[in-house]
């Protein structure tokens, strides 16, 4: 018995055995793509709670923007009452209760004034609010984790593809 | 097309099956052959004279694996050619290194059955095989059957090529104890 004895007896190995042989893939290529895969996955999870944060804050900024003026409608209706019940209480013959009602209403007109003022005195400055500096960064965080999945994932079929092209061209013809 | 239907126009002889064999495994056939003998026109003419094996082969033979049985009538074309042309020829690649290293395992053995080797030695490398771990026997299928380079089958295996030569090397002096243990070969 000679190696070349061998190798022919090699030859004559159960088809089984040898398909099961056949059927383990490029195990590194695999785990290489896994690694970039599970990345990805977690960028489009961070993309994905960035993007509801930013749905989210930006959802609060509106329902604040539409409530503001609702308030400073229903304090304006409230003044209103109050200054008809200081003309009624006038009219009832008050004159010094008239005059300490006209001063409250005075007084209290310019109450919802301050943060109007503070915020148009910021915007003039140039300082962003917390409200919109929150919108960016989740919009930040939102595009450029959706980016990188982006490049992992190209870069994940990249590698599988040329893998299959390795393959196919180890088994094609010259 | 399904193996099954391949087999079944085999068997009604009707010859679209060598086209259909040819469609879905002339690449596969073509790399077994080329594993060997690393030239292009000769690859091709093993391939085409495996489909004229098997036609000759199915029937009576009812093949459990298609694509095995091809990959073990091309191997043994590829290597018939081998030993035909290797002394006209200048084969490169995997198959002088695949020879030397299987020479170790019968180097200092002595023949004990002289010709009755044959089936009793695939019979008995058969039973090894499924003795040793399925990743072992693997490699080892990839390397001696395949005639595959360490590289290749490192990069399917997932490990190091030192590793996989570690595991061929174990392998192949277990081969050789066994054969030993079953008769096959005196030290």
């Amino acid at each position: 018995m000679n190696n070349e004895d061998l190798y022919i007896a090699i030859g004559k190995t159960d088809h089984e055995l040898l398909e099961k042989s056949e059927q383990v893939r490029n195990r590194r290529l695999t785990a290489y793509i896994r690694v970039l895969a599970a990345a990805a996955a977690v960028f489009l999870i961070i993309s994905a709670v960035s993007a509801l944060n930013l749905i989210r804050v930006s959802g609060d900024k509106m329902n604040g923007g539409a409530f503001v003026p609702t308030g400073n409608k229903a304090a304006e209706a409230k003044n209103d009452a109050v200054y008809d019940g200081n003309t009624a209480d006038k009219e009832a013959g008050g004159v010094t209760a008239a005059a300490g009602n006209d001063a409250e209403i005075q007084t209290e007109a310019p109450a919802l004034s301050p943060s109007d003022a503070e915020r148009e005195e910021d915007l003039l400055q140039g300082v962003i609010p917390a409200s919109t500096k929150s919108i960016m960064t989740s919009g930040r965080i939102a595009l450029v984790s959706l980016a990188s999945a982006g490049v992992l994932i190209l870069t994940a079929v990249i590698l599988f593809v040329n893998g299959r092209r390795g393959k196919r061209d180890k088994r094609s013809d010259l | 097309m399904e193996d099954q239907e391949i087999i079944a126009l085999y068997f009604a002889r009707n010859e679209q099956a060598i086209e259909e064999s040819s469609r879905k495994y002339g690449r596969y056939c073509y790399a077994v052959a080329d594993n060997i003998l690393k030239n292009h026109e000769d690859s091709e003419e093993c391939v085409s004279d495996t489909w004229l094996r098997s036609w000759q082969a199915i029937p009576p033979k009812r093949p459990s694996v298609l694509r095995m049985f091809f990959a073990e009538i091309t191997r043994n074309l590829a290597f018939d050619r081998y030993r035909a042309e290797r002394a006209k020829k200048r084969y490169d690649g995997e198959m002088p290194l695949v020879l030397d290293e299987l020479a170790e395992c019968v180097a200092s053995g002595t023949d004990v059955e002289g010709e009755v080797l044959g089936q009793a030695l695939s019979d008995c490398i058969n039973a090894f095989l499924k003795k040793q771990k399925s990743r072992d026997a693997g490699i080892f299928l990839r390397r001696y059957f395949f005639t595959e380079s360490v590289r290749d089958i490192a990069d399917r295996f997932g490990i190091t090529e030192n590793h996989t030569s570690v595991i061929l090397k174990r392998t192949r002096e277990k081969l050789r104890r066994y054969l030993t243990e079953e008769g096959l070969m005196h030290e």
